[in-house]
């Protein structure tokens, strides 16, 4: 219950923010501009909507979850109204916790929208609605769960700016782990081994939830790949709300 | 006042810019013929760099070449050609405008058809489903190379993918029939003939067993005639002469059941009425 009055007044603070709204029009603008540039394409013009829509709403909805996450806990602690929380029966646990889910409920609106106008958009255009876009939400939405739980994370011991910085790279990161594939046969030292593996395994592998290809060119995606994919998302998240948790609990204010 | 005097001096800035730019204009050629220089990155890199979006920039490199392409006043544009289009389809394997667009431009502007086919059969290898890479293939291999063997190899690769048109199999009788294996050809072109379903095949395989039966019966009649030759020192002054003397056991009729035009000066036949020849 309390958890769940937290959330809700997460929500209604993150959508009261005029800039949430903006980059939801950005978001929904950059994919419709897509028709415009499919104008200077040669051959599948749907191919240039699809990839230019979807990377728009990537984008956007992740500088949401990245600018909307850090701020929260940090403004609670700048502000102090962290200590009117904690001070009634709300346990620390319980304020991280609410925090997050107030934060997907406010990315799960968002991508809700911009998914919506572009499925439509696409629908128009092609005359078919494509069924894999829900399931690229699902995965996106799975992505940025990770993404808002390491922003809050890093929100919990640190500044908004360094958050920020902090949260982008682990982004990045998180996109070009997967060539660790590519390389890691040159480890040869147990100990080098041991500690290129641990980095593999320990940053987000974000590269997994994108099926922007997989859409684009009507590949099939394998059932086993959809669920160990959703299962490490929801792994991922549980840990790093554990993190957080654990250091939310510990800090002194 | 105050704010309406800022808006009216924002307006002369404004002004004044739009002037330094036309002035600006007026002094560039930006038509002007020149050479240009790209530094191209590795495929691997572009894809590790764009973040989970290597789609997007393949998309963007594919309508960039398009522009690049259309420039005719880049000199040395098509130096890149190559790079350029195996940058665009190693970031994205399976995006196959970019094969058929970069092969048309290196076999139609830059008459390099061996660059184009190398594209082609890329795509081929990375879209091991896709019929139109190894028609093209073909096509081009049969057209300016005139390599009918290896045409013969991509149409047929091409005829046993999945949703190949019919058309691809008539180009494979055709590759043979060009390679002079005229036997195994007219068989082939029966049995088109026999299952047509339109009028289109139906007249193409008429006219290709025309010349095909045409070129048989020539042969026949070409040994036949060098038989009496030899033995008289002459040519007959009638064809059915092969006949009378017993060289031939009858002489051959055009596909249509028409008889040869027959050139007693040179000893050879001709086909009585015009068609289109499949081989010039």
């Amino acid at each position: 219950m309390k958890i769940k009055a937290i959330a809700l007044n997460t929500f209604k603070e993150a959508v009261r923010n005029k800039i949430f709204y903006l980059l939801i029009f950005f978001g929904i603008f950059f994919s419709f501009s897509s028709k415009l540039i499919s104008i200077l394409t040669i051959g599948d013009t749907l191919k240039i909507l699809k990839d230019i829509g979807l990377a728009s709403i990537n984008f956007f909805s992740v500088i949401i979850a990245v600018f909307t996450g850090i701020n929260l806990v940090y403004k609670e602690i700048e502000k102090k109204t962290v200590y009117f929380i904690l001070s009634k029966p709300v346990e620390r646990r319980d304020f991280i916790l609410g925090k997050f889910l107030g934060l997907a409920l406010t990315i799960l609106v968002a991508l809700t929208i911009m998914i919506s106008f572009f499925s439509i958009f696409i629908l128009l255009f092609s005359g078919t609605f494509d069924p894999y876009i829900l399931l690229y939400f699902i995965f996106l939405f799975t992505e940025l769960l990770i993404v808002i739980s390491i922003s809050i994370l890093f929100s919990s011991f640190s500044t908004p700016i360094l958050s920020s910085i902090f949260t982008i790279i682990l982004y990045l990161i998180g996109h070009v782990i997967w060539t660790f594939n590519e390389f890691k046969y040159k480890f040869i030292n147990p100990i080098e081994k041991i500690f290129a593996y641990s980095i593999y395994y320990l940053f987000p592998n974000l590269e997994k939830f994108n099926i922007k290809g997989a859409i684009v060119m009507n590949d099939p995606i394998n059932i086993k790949i959809i669920f160990s994919t959703l299962a490490y998302g929801i792994f991922y998240v549980s840990a790093i709300l554990l993190i957080s948790i654990h250091i939310f609990k510990h800090r002194e204010f | 006042m105050r704010k309406k005097k800022y808006l009216l001096f924002s307006l002369i800035f404004f002004l004044l810019i739009s002037f330094s730019q036309y002035i600006y204009d007026l002094n560039k050629d930006y038509f002007k013929k020149k050479n240009t220089f790209l530094a191209l990155p590795s495929g691997k890199t572009m894809r590790i760099f764009s973040f989970g979006n290597s789609e997007l920039i393949a998309d963007f490199l594919y309508i960039w070449s398009i522009q690049f392409f259309s420039n005719y006043n880049l000199l040395n544009s098509k130096d890149f050609i190559e790079d350029i289009y195996n940058l665009i389809t190693d970031i994205s394997p399976r995006y196959k405008d970019p094969y058929l667009l970069g092969s048309t431009i290196m076999a139609i502007e830059m008459n390099d058809i061996k660059m184009a086919v190398r594209l082609l059969q890329k795509g081929s290898k990375n879209m091991d489903d896709e019929w139109i890479f190894d028609f093209e293939s073909g096509y081009y291999t049969s057209k300016y190379l005139k390599n009918y063997k290896l045409a013969e190899k991509y149409y047929k690769k091409s005829s046993k993918k999945k949703g190949a048109p019919e058309f691809i199999s008539r180009m494979l009788y055709h590759s043979i029939y060009m390679q002079g294996k005229l036997e195994e050809s007219l068989m082939l072109y029966q049995s088109v003939l026999k299952n047509a379903k339109t009028e289109i095949e139906r007249r193409s395989a008429n006219l290709h067993l025309y010349q095909i039966k045409f070129e048989i019966d020539k042969k026949k009649i070409k040994s036949a005639m060098d038989i009496f030759f030899n033995r008289y020192g002459f040519y007959p002054d009638n064809i059915n002469e092969l006949v009378t003397y017993r060289i031939i056991g009858e002489i051959p009729k055009d596909f249509k059941g028409h008889h040869y035009k027959y050139d007693k000066k040179k000893g050879t036949i001709d086909p009585k009425e015009g068609y289109m020849w499949k081989k010039q």
